[in-house]
């Protein structure tokens, strides 16, 4: 049995690094992992403040397209790392690394996120989505 | 019958009203006390000054939740002709600059009074409660903030401050002292209170109530720096009557005279309207504290119901009935009665018919509503957005500023003796005011019983006018022996504009009549003067059009008047087609709609029927009532 932390490990940098669209009101470009914050401080205030207002809703809109999004992800990283192997065969770990170093290098460098909700300008890049 | 006149003839109207002063009629009368002279420019006749009543700035949550920084001083200084930087910011600099090529006669800065403790106490380190949650949130996702914020406070029929207010929300109501000192202080750094009385100003805030989503939203307007220690907020107060009692209870304190000025009825669902005048003294307090109605701002036109068989009604309407639906098409619905301005003054005469009284006797003034901070920025060319709840992932540069839906916005037009608070307070409160949807047009509108059928060519227009009747806001009673039929004297200037703006020429004049018969509202609209047919706008170019006239006058009698019918009478002046900000950002990148390698991504609004291009830029003056003469 092939390893699967290739596919994890893809599955794992696209969560972090992938610009997927979504809709909250506004619409926005953003990685999942994104999405799982503003989810996790909504699902917080709810604890704290109770659920009153838009949060329920504003959490049940963030899961539904956080589940979708991951499992389309995790597709995603499994047909690529599949082709990979049809490639590079034995050197697919090595490959895998060197996809991984170029979405992270792109998302670093590159604002290609659109943010409307966080502070300090729409486009952004990943450490500006985290900052 | 219509009469054209020369542009000169508004001229020798104004040349006159200086050298020959009269005392309106409506001072005479005593119906309100003419104000002290105080300015050097006083004018006993009259003149038009031109202002901004609803204003808001980085001390509003929702304006601060997209990115606004100007603070009220900002908003006063760009109101009387300073450059102002607009987000979005980048490194601290603004990316966008607007200024007012005309400066602003008068002007309020109406932040939110909701949330206005919380924001300080999110923003100031130090504070109790600054650490919490929700403050860490509206720092880090001020949008996301407002969304929460927003829907368990200002839309809630039952609103409850966040815990971090302490017990009873006490924190955040006592927090709210700093920045409503704050806007104090900016109205009283900017009004002129010198003889040339330049600027006038006035301390003011907006109560934004919206149970249901529904707005119920007034701007509180004091006379003066006599105000309370805080401000009221939907959060204290969830209706317009617990409003209105802090307000007085709270001026009885503090000595404090006060008007509220309700706005987007076209977003109320009728709800700013269903206020209980079931008694002659509801409706007497009703009268007297809402003497006022915002018919026109950046989120739509409210004079009338887009669709109805009057066309020109079909200008700047929402296409939604609450914010909560514009970013679900599927979900969008007309407005529920009373949410139109002639709905609600028809409303008027059926209880004035019931109570003896009229409630809803109400002048109508236009605004920006701003949330840029940027006051009486309405000029179609450059719109730099409202600034909230419109469309966030437009403002990078260069693209499309806002919503679709919304609109540069309007002023308020004031005829007042000098530009003074004073004089400005009593043209509100005897609504002797009128709206515009941007342009200044000068409009003059009398009504009377025996004025004479070539009142339009007397030089003295204005003095005529006073002396036989009664201007825009008034109410008229047959005098004895008077003529059966009354009479309306309605004169307009173009907006002359700037030599990067110019005006746009006159198309007609209206006069819309509202009137009860048998229980049952009726309306009529009659144009009284029109200019040439012709319509020369090119939408590609967006050039000013040549048609048209620079000035318009009319005097026209009702002959179907029947003093036993309760009527009101108000014009409507209407400017030839000219580009709306829309057209204006499609004329500027050459959009051709048969090329599509000429659209641009974002523009494809251009092409789109259902998003007007081309606008009818209007003035709409408060009515003038003839109630039917009661015995005793």
């Amino acid at each position: 049995m092939r390893s699967r932390l290739p596919t994890i490990l893809l599955w794992l940098t696209l969560v972090v690094c992938a610009p997927l669209p979504y809709v909250l009101v506004e619409v926005g470009r953003q990685p999942v992992a994104a999405l799982l914050q503003m989810l996790v401080v909504t699902l917080s205030l709810m604890a704290v403040e109770g659920s009153s207002g838009a949060l329920p809703l504003t959490s049940w809109i963030l899961g539904a397209q956080i589940v979708l999004q991951m499992l389309v992800l995790a597709l995603i990283a499994h047909l690529v790392v599949r082709l990979l192997r049809r490639f590079f065969a034995e050197r697919t770990a090595t490959a895998t690394w060197v996809v991984i170093a170029a979405i992270v290098g792109v998302a670093l460098l590159e604002p290609i996120y659109v943010t409307p909700f966080r502070t300090g300008g729409l486009h952004a890049t990943l450490a500006e989505v985290f900052e | 019958m219509a009469v054209l006149l020369a542009t000169g003839l508004w001229f020798a109207h104004a040349a006159s009203a200086v050298a020959e002063p009269a005392t309106p009629r409506a001072a005479a009368n005593g119906e309100e006390n003419a104000p002290p002279h105080r300015c050097a420019s006083y004018t006993p006749t009259r003149r038009v000054l031109f202002g901004d009543l609803h204003v808001h700035t980085a001390l509003s949550f929702d304006a601060n939740s997209l990115g606004t920084r100007n603070l009220p001083a900002d908003a006063y200084r760009f109101a009387r002709g300073e450059e102002l930087g607009l987000q979005p910011y980048k490194d601290g600099k603004a990316l966008r600059h607007a200024r007012l090529e005309r400066p602003l006669d008068f002007a309020a800065v109406t932040d939110h009074s909701e949330l206005l403790g919380e924001l300080h106490i999110c923003h100031t380190p130090g504070e109790s409660g600054y650490s919490s949650l929700v403050c860490r949130i509206q720092r880090r996702w001020p949008l996301l903030a407002y969304i929460f914020v927003s829907s368990r406070m200002l839309n809630s029929e039952n609103p409850v401050r966040y815990s971090f207010c302490g017990s009873g929300g006490e924190l955040c109501r006592k927090a709210a002292s700093g920045p409503w000192q704050t806007i104090r202080d900016a109205a009283e750094e900017a009004y002129d209170r010198s003889d040339s009385c330049s600027f006038t100003s006035f301390v003011a805030y907006e109560w934004s109530g919206g149970p249901g989503g529904n707005m119920t939203h007034r701007n509180v307007i004091f006379a003066d720096e006599r105000v309370p220690e805080l401000p009221v907020s939907f959060i204290d107060e969830t209706t317009a009557e617990g409003l209105w009692n802090h307000l007085e209870n709270d001026c009885e304190k503090s000595g404090c005279r006060f008007l509220t000025i309700p706005h987007n009825t076209n977003l109320s669902n009728g709800m700013l309207f269903a206020t209980e005048t079931g008694t002659i003294e509801d409706a007497q307090r009703r009268r007297r504290l809402e003497p006022l109605l915002e018919v026109m701002q950046h989120k739509g036109d409210s004079e009338c119901r887009g669709g109805a068989p009057d066309e020109f009604c079909s200008f700047e309407k929402l296409p939604f009935s609450r914010m909560q639906e514009q970013p679900f098409h599927a979900s969008w619905k007309q407005p529920l009665a009373l949410s139109f301005a002639r709905e609600i003054l028809g409303e008027g005469l059926r209880r004035e018919s019931r109570l003896g009284l009229n409630p809803f006797r109400f002048g109508m003034i236009a605004a920006t509503d701003t949330h840029l901070g940027a006051a009486g920025d309405t000029d179609e060319r450059g719109y730099p957005g409202h600034g909230a709840g419109g469309d966030t992932t437009s403002l990078e540069v260069p693209s499309v500023p806002d919503s679709l839906w919304f609109n540069p916005g309007g002023l308020a037009g004031v005829w007042a003796e000098e530009n003074s608070r004073e004089a400005i307070w009593a043209a509100l409160g005897r609504r002797e005011v009128y709206s515009t949807s941007g342009p200044r047009i000068l409009v003059r509108y009398f009504a009377g019983f025996g004025y004479s059928k070539e009142i339009c060519r007397s030089k003295r227009f204005v003095e005529d006018g006073y002396a036989g009747g009664v201007p825009m806001g008034g109410e008229l009673h047959p005098a004895p022996g008077a003529a059966a039929q009354p009479t309306f004297a309605v004169s307009a200037l173009q907006d002359a504009g700037t030599a990067s703006s110019p005006g746009t020429p006159l198309d007609r004049i209206q006069i819309v009549k509202i009137w009860l018969s048998a229980g049952e509202v009726r309306q009529k609209v009659v144009d009284v003067a029109s200019s040439d047919a012709g319509n020369d706008l090119d939408p590609r170019t967006c050039e000013a059009p040549k048609s048209g006239s620079a000035s318009l006058c009319a005097s026209w009698t009702d002959e179907d008047y029947d003093p036993k019918q309760s009527a009101l009478y108000y014009a409507r002046v209407l400017e030839k087609p000219s580009c709306r900000w829309t057209g204006y950002l499609c004329a500027a990148v050459k959009v051709d709609c048969r090329k599509e390698s000429t659209i641009p991504g974002g523009f494809e609004f251009c092409c789109d029927q259902n998003i007007d291009k081309v606008t009818r830029e209007r003035a709409v003056t408060s009515p003038i009532w003839i109630p039917v003469e009661r015995a005793g």
